[in-house]
């Protein structure tokens, strides 16, 4: 039989290529403003959870529920519990099995910097202090590492999230926009 | 002693390698890091797209493996087109996992069907050699790559058995299967 490696090989290279259209200036000037951030990074995260503490505070019941001014981007939190038997749907309150751990959806409505932390305003994501921008659409947080919400991650009891949406502008907090969740593990 | 011709007096001056490129980079030479960059960009995120099967994401994977250059992760004594596509290969493997369980996790939030690959993300390439596009897609990633980084590349084995996290033989042993399985898919569609 034929070696059919040459032909292969040949038509592999010939394939077209693509390349990326950014400029190495512009791969430089990224790789600075992560350097920047990183520094600035632990600032803007206090200042982001000093808002949702805020926020939070002024809110009534527990639960399940969207705040922000008018101009502020949507945000909406839901969750569903993942174990070794698949995915099943958590509502605000449920409790959590032994064996399974959280996964959040986080809504968004528009572009901005998002945050997850708990009531208290103990930060649950992001953790290095760099920001997490976000644009319109779902995004998953929890189930596998690096943040595996499980009932061993704290003592039993109710345990709110609060997601904070702000505009990465850095306007003041009242334009940031909140949703929380409540999960609950332990007897 | 034999003269000089003009063809050797007007040579230009070899290409300096990669790892003198980037060593002049970390010295503070950015005209060594836009050399490299065009050096490699087209092979890396051609390399990425063709893993990746989307366009975006290997244009991410391109900036992101050089901003890990620009972080200065290459050190002296590797060979740095090595550490290069191993830096590109990880980060691809990191997207397919995430967008996997991102589409696992948007089919069970939302309980509608999710095209994994749209239309478009097809056509990465344009229309040549579709077939051939086709039938890499089919391939399980590792041996995509293995057969991206030893035909389209020019690794050798032990290089690629170093980015891919394998030994020479099972290099080998993928590329073997691979050609078997893209004999078939093209034939199949050869009629």
């Amino acid at each position: 039989m034929d070696d059919p490696t040459p032909a292969l090989r040949r038509r592999l290279q010939e394939l077209p290529t693509i390349s990326s259209p950014r400029s190495a200036d512009e791969v430089l000037r990224e790789a600075r403003r992560r350097r920047t951030r990183r520094l600035a990074g632990p600032a803007a995260a206090i200042v982001t959870l000093a808002a949702a503490v805020l926020l939070v505070l002024r809110s009534e019941a527990p639960g399940l529920r969207t705040r922000g001014a008018a101009l502020a981007p949507s945000v909406a939190l839901s969750a569903a519990a993942e174990g070794p038997l698949g995915i099943r749907p958590l509502a605000s309150g449920d409790a959590l099995g032994a064996d399974e751990a959280v996964v959040f959806r986080i809504t968004t409505g528009g572009h901005g910097v998002l945050t997850l932390s708990r009531a208290d305003g103990a930060p649950i994501w992001p953790l290095d202090g760099r920001p997490w921008i976000v644009g319109a659409g779902q995004h998953f947080l929890g189930g596998e590492p690096p943040l595996a919400w499980t009932p061993d991650t704290g003592p039993s009891g109710t345990h709110e999230v609060i997601a904070t949406l702000c505009p990465e502008d850095g306007q003041a907090p009242s334009h940031c926009a909140t949703a929380a969740f409540a999960v609950r593990w332990g007897p | 002693m034999i003269a000089p011709t003009l063809s050797m007096i007007h040579a230009p001056p070899p290409e300096p390698s990669d790892e003198a490129l980037v060593c002049a980079f970390h010295q503070g030479d950015e005209r060594a890091f836009e050399r490299l960059y065009d050096r490699y960009n087209a092979r890396i995120t051609s390399y990425a797209a063709r893993l990746l099967q989307r366009r975006e994401a290997a244009e991410d994977v391109c900036t992101e493996t050089f901003v890990r250059i620009v972080q200065r992760r290459w050190r002296p004594g590797g060979s740095f087109r090595s550490f290069l596509f191993t830096v590109a290969h990880r980060l691809c493997l990191d997207r397919l996992r995430a967008h996997r369980r991102h589409t696992r996790l948007l089919g069970f939030f939302d309980r509608r069907g999710y095209t994994e690959v749209t239309a478009e993300d097809h056509l990465v390439f344009g229309q040549r050699d579709a077939q051939l596009q086709r039938a890499l897609a089919t391939l399980p990633e590792i041996h995509r790559a293995a057969v991206l980084l030893t035909y389209t590349e020019g690794l050798t084995s032990p290089e690629v058995g170093r980015i891919l996290g394998c030994t020479d033989q099972q290099v080998r042993s993928k590329l073997s299967y691979a050609r078997r399985k893209l004999r078939e898919e093209l034939e199949a569609v050869d009629g």
